[in-house]
C-alpha cells in the first residue's frame, strides 16, 4: 500500500482523534492540557506519516507517539515542579452520564489505579488490557522483545490490580 | 497471537476494565479545536472536512483543499524585488500585521475575561460582559463553519449579520481565526504569495463570514500582488472598497494596487 497523503492524514485525524485523546488521559496528561499535546503531536504524527505503513493497525503506531509525548509532558511537568502524576480525571461527563453512575465510577477507578502504574508498563498494559492489541503488535509499535512486553504486562497487572484493591478498600470505608 | 495470558490475572477487575474500554471519548468541541491548530500548523488544509461528531468521514472539499495545496506548493513565489519597491504593499503588510496584534490582543483580553470582542476597532459597537449572552456586532457560525460553503469570491464577500449569540466558543474561534492569518501574515513576510493565498483559502473556507474576514482581504490582495496576480488582485481590492468603507487598511489597500505597473 502506498503512504498516505494529506488526505490520508486528515482521515486518520478525524478516525482517530478521540482514540488519541482518550490515550493521552490514559497515560496521564491533564486533560486541561491534552489539547495542547494532540496538536504538537499531531505535527509530529504529520511529519512522519510517510513511515507509516497502511498495513499495519494505525493504533498501536499512534500510541507510541502518544506514549512519547505523555513521557515529554511529564518530565517537563518535573522541571515546573508542578507535581506530576495529579489527579487522574476522565474526559468529559458526556450526557447520561449520570444514568450510568456504576459505569462512570468504574472508569474513575480505572484511572485511578492506572495512575498507580509505572508510565512504560501502563502503556503495555493499556494497549493490551484496554485497547486489546495483540502483543505481537504492541511489541513491535513500542519497539521492544516481545518476552519484554509480556514481563511488562504482568508488572502492570500486579501494580493495577493492587491499586485498585486499595481503592475499593478505601471506597468500602467512606 | 492469543490473548490467554490471563493466567493469576484477578478477572474480578474485568468490570471495571470493560467500562474503560468503551470510555474512547473526547469534548465535543475538541477535535475541531485541534484540527484548526493542526492545519494551520502543516501549512493550511481546505476546509475543515468536519464531520462534526468526531466520525471518520470527511467532505470532498478536504479532498479538493489537499490537492489545491500541493499544486499551488509547486509555484514558485517572486517576491522580492516587486513587493521591495511597493511601499503600498509594506504598509498593509505592516497595518495588517499591528490589526493582527490588536486582535490578538483583544482576543487575549477576551479569553481572559470570559468574553469576545471585535478586534475592528473602527466598528466596535457592543461589548458586554454577560458569560452567558453577549450581543456582538458580528457573525458567529460555529455549527456552519464545516459545511462552510467554498470559497466565494472576492466580489461575494457578504455582510456580517448584525447581531449574534457568543460565548466562550466564540473566543477560541476567533484565536484559531488569528493562527490562521498569523500563517497568511508570516507567508507574506517571507515573500511567499501562495503560501498565504493557502492560508487565505483555509480561513475563507473555514470562517467566510468571519471574525477576522477584513483582515483576511487586506492581505489577500497583498499575496495576490506577490504572486503575481494582479488581475484577481484588483478585484478582490474593488470588493474591498465596497464591503469595508470605512476600513483603516482601505488606504493602504488602494495604494498597494494603485502601484501595480
Amino acid at each position: 500500500m502506498p503512504p498516505l497523503d494529506d488526505l490520508g492524514f486528515q482521515r486518520m485525524f478525524r478516525a482517530e482523534f478521540r482514540y488519541v485523546w482518550t490515550s493521552l488521559r490514559r497515560l496521564g496528561v491533564p486533560v486541561r492540557d491534552i489539547e495542547d499535546v494532540a496538536h504538537e503531536m499531531f505535527l509530529e504524527v504529520h511529519r512522519h506519516i510517510g513511515r507509516y505503513d497502511p498495513a499495519r493497525p494505525v493504533r498501536p503506531w499512534l500510541f507510541a507517539f502518544a506514549l512519547r509525548f505523555a513521557a515529554d509532558y511529564r518530565k517537563q511537568a518535573r522541571v515546573r515542579r508542578e507535581g506530576f502524576e495529579e489527579p487522574p480525571e476522565l474526559a468529559d461527563p458526556s450526557p447520561g452520564a449520570d444514568a450510568h453512575l456504576a459505569q462512570r465510577e468504574a472508569c474513575e477507578l480505572v484511572a485511578e489505579a492506572l495512575a498507580a502504574v509505572d508510565l512504560d508498563r501502563r502503556a503495555v498494559f493499556i494497549l493490551f488490557e484496554l485497547d486489546e492489541v495483540p502483543m505481537a503488535d504492541i511489541a513491535a509499535s513500542l519497539g521492544l522483545p516481545v518476552n519484554t512486553a509480556y514481563s511488562r504486562l504482568r508488572l502492570a497487572r500486579d501494580e493495577f490490580a493492587s491499586a485498585a484493591k486499595r481503592i475499593q478498600l478505601r471506597r468500602g470505608l467512606r | 497471537m492469543s490473548r490467554d495470558d490471563d493466567k493469576g490475572w484477578d478477572t474480578g477487575l474485568s468490570r471495571f476494565l470493560d467500562a474503560e474500554r468503551r470510555n474512547v471519548t473526547a469534548p465535543d468541541d475538541a477535535e475541531e479545536r485541534v484540527w484548526g491548530r493542526v492545519a494551520a500548523g502543516i501549512g493550511g488544509f481546505g476546509g475543515s472536512g468536519g464531520s462534526g461528531g468526531g466520525g471518520t468521514g470527511d467532505g470532498g472539499k478536504s479532498s479538493a483543499g489537499a490537492r489545491a495545496r500541493a499544486a499551488s506548493g509547486e509555484v514558485s513565489p517572486k517576491p522580492g524585488r516587486w513587493l521591495a519597491s511597493n511601499p503600498g504593499i509594506l504598509a498593509v503588510y505592516a497595518l495588517g500585521v499591528a490589526t493582527g496584534i490588536v486582535g490578538s490582543v483583544l482576543a487575549s483580553h477576551a479569553t481572559s475575561r470570559g468574553y469576545a470582542s471585535n478586534p475592528r476597532v473602527d466598528r466596535v459597537e457592543t461589548v458586554a460582559v454577560d458569560r452567558e449572552v453577549v450581543p456582538m456586532p458580528v457573525a458567529v457560525a460555529l455549527s456552519g463553519t464545516a459545511d462552510a460553503a467554498p470559497s466565494p469570491p472576492a466580489t461575494s464577500v457578504g455582510a456580517r449579520p448584525p447581531m449574534a449569540t457568543v460565548g466562550p466558543a466564540t473566543v477560541r474561534t476567533l484565536e484559531e481565526e488569528r493562527v490562521l492569518l498569523d500563517v497568511a501574515r508570516t507567508s507574506l513576510g517571507r515573500g511567499d504569495g501562495a503560501g498565504a493565498m493557502r492560508a487565505i483559502t483555509a480561513h475563507e473556507q473555514r470562517y467566510p463570514q468571519g471574525l477576522l474576514a477584513e483582515e483576511r482581504e487586506a492581505i489577500a490582495i497583498q499575496a495576490l500582488l506577490l504572486i503575481p496576480s494582479f488581475e484577481d488582485a484588483r478585484r478582490r481590492e474593488a470588493a474591498f472598497e465596497r464591503q469595508y468603507p470605512h476600513s483603516m487598511l482601505l488606504q493602504a489597500v488602494r495604494a498597494s494596487v494603485q502601484s501595480i505597473p
